[in-house]
């Protein structure tokens, strides 16, 4: 869960650097789940959840012994979850995706002119935000591959922001999912706030959320190992005649794809690249 | 003209399951970075290392931009896998908690090489063994 109470907490420690690497290897296989290092000491950090006291005592035998860490605890302080990425996203201003798209937050309005699609989006820590490579490469293939009135999903959707692109460039509706509770709900304010309520479906969870089958395009902008877990299941949901598109990929990782998509029947038939990132578009072989 | 450094931020945290959870989140929202960019680029260069913790170190400039740098994954986290145990021992002259073998060693330390200031492998060898004693960790062989 990115959006639940996490505690911090704090060490001194006297010895050398490398007493820093045995803390997080420990504490990590006790399940703390990251470690930063600033002027006031060694943080670990661990959903407060699992924060309990037999862990708690695990802590404090590890930083009592005579080991070579040299550790003391110097605080412990609660971390109520909230929208970290809060700062950045207030600068945000309406952003070109392509020719014809902008992307802009509610508190910055945009005059579109003729032919011109706004897409409004307010991301509260969520991915999607057309700042990011791999979602302008998405919308770029959304807009040359979408067949009029094709059903649509979007797996990993974030803001929401590539099913209601979707829509609005003429699918007739979408199911985006994400397995993040708090993305998902971002996303369903950000379908409300475009006004497309009925047309696009934000749902909580994985591809078990979604028994529909059929899907005229299907997007999926992750990263390479999750895509490559998910592909098979993936390729299931998808109409004979639909297209799959890949993003969150980088170069490096289009050999590893393209395999995959043949083992399962499918070929690319457009790769697209913006810096390092490449966006993937592929159907499944057809029989002349 | 070079862009002005505004910060560093030191965290370890799991290859390729960044998050904006804490300690990313705090560490780097606080500084105006785009923390969901971060974690994209952090978990596509780092999902072949899936399962262990990963040194980064991030650059943040006055224009809110950043570059990062990950380091190999430490010693400490590759004896704790190597040697499968649960977790290691706070008392590591007294309770031997894990066992691996020289040749597992000689792996760690080639694969730490890049991020080690060490002459030769055997050299490297010699720190990743001194890691293996501050955790209760047994080399053999």
């Amino acid at each position: 869960m990115i959006n639940e109470p996490y505690v911090d907490i704090c060490l001194g420690v006297l010895g050398e650097s490398s007493a820093e690497e045995i803390l997080s290897a420990l504490l990590s296989e006790l399940g703390f789940t990251g470690f930063a290092e600033d002027e006031t000491g060694f943080h670990c950090y661990i959903p407060r959840d699992r924060y309990v006291d037999s862990i708690r005592t695990e802590l404090r035998q590890l930083i009592a012994s005579p080991g070579e860490t040299g550790a003391t605890i110097r605080s412990e302080t609660e971390i109520a979850a909230r929208n970290w990425n809060e700062e950045w996203e207030q600068t945000i201003t309406p952003l070109q995706v392509s020719e014809n798209i902008i992307i802009a937050p509610s508190w910055h309005p945009f005059d579109a002119r003729p032919g011109q699609l706004v897409v409004t989006i307010d991301p509260k820590m969520s991915f999607g935000t057309g700042y990011h490579e791999s979602t302008r490469l998405m919308i770029r293939l959304i807009e040359n591959h979408l067949r009029p009135a094709a059903r649509v999903l979007d797996v990993g959707t974030g803001t929401g922001v590539l099913a209601i692109v979707a829509v609005k460039l003429g699918a007739s509706s979408a199911i985006a999912i994400d397995i993040d509770e708090w993305t998902a709900v971002n996303g369903k304010e950000n379908v409300e706030r475009n006004a497309l309520t009925g047309f696009v479906a934000i749902r909580h969870g994985s591809l078990d959320v979604v028994p529909e089958t059929g899907f005229g395009m299907v997007l999926a902008n992750i990263q390479r190992n999750v895509i490559l877990e998910m592909l098979t299941e993936l390729l299931l949901k998808i109409a004979p005649d639909g297209i799959l598109l890949l993003s969150g990929l980088m170069l490096e990782d289009r050999p590893t794809i393209e395999e995959a998509l043949a083992q399962n029947g499918f070929a690319a038939i457009d790769v697209i690249r913006e810096n390092e990132w490449i966006g993937i578009a592929a159907h499944a072989h057809r029989v002349a | 003209m070079a862009k002005k450094i505004t910060g560093y931020v030191k965290l370890q945290i799991p290859a390729g399951q960044a998050n904006p959870a804490p300690p990313v989140g705090p560490a780097l929202g606080q500084k105006g970075v785009n923390i969901m960019e971060f974690c994209k680029q952090f978990n596509a260069k780092t999902q072949d290392k899936m399962g262990l913790i990963i040194p980064v170190i991030i650059t943040v400039y006055s224009d809110k931009s950043f570059t990062f740098i990950t380091k190999t994954p430490p010693a400490a986290v590759l004896l704790v896998k190597a040697a499968k145990i649960e977790k290691g021992s706070g008392e590591p002259n007294r309770i031997k908690v894990g066992k691996v073998t020289r040749a597992q060693v000689r792996e760690i330390a080639e694969l730490k090489m890049p991020d080690l200031n060490a002459a030769s492998i055997e050299a490297a060898m010699s720190m990743v063994e001194g890691t293996a004693k501050s955790l209760g960790i047994t080399v053999e062989g």
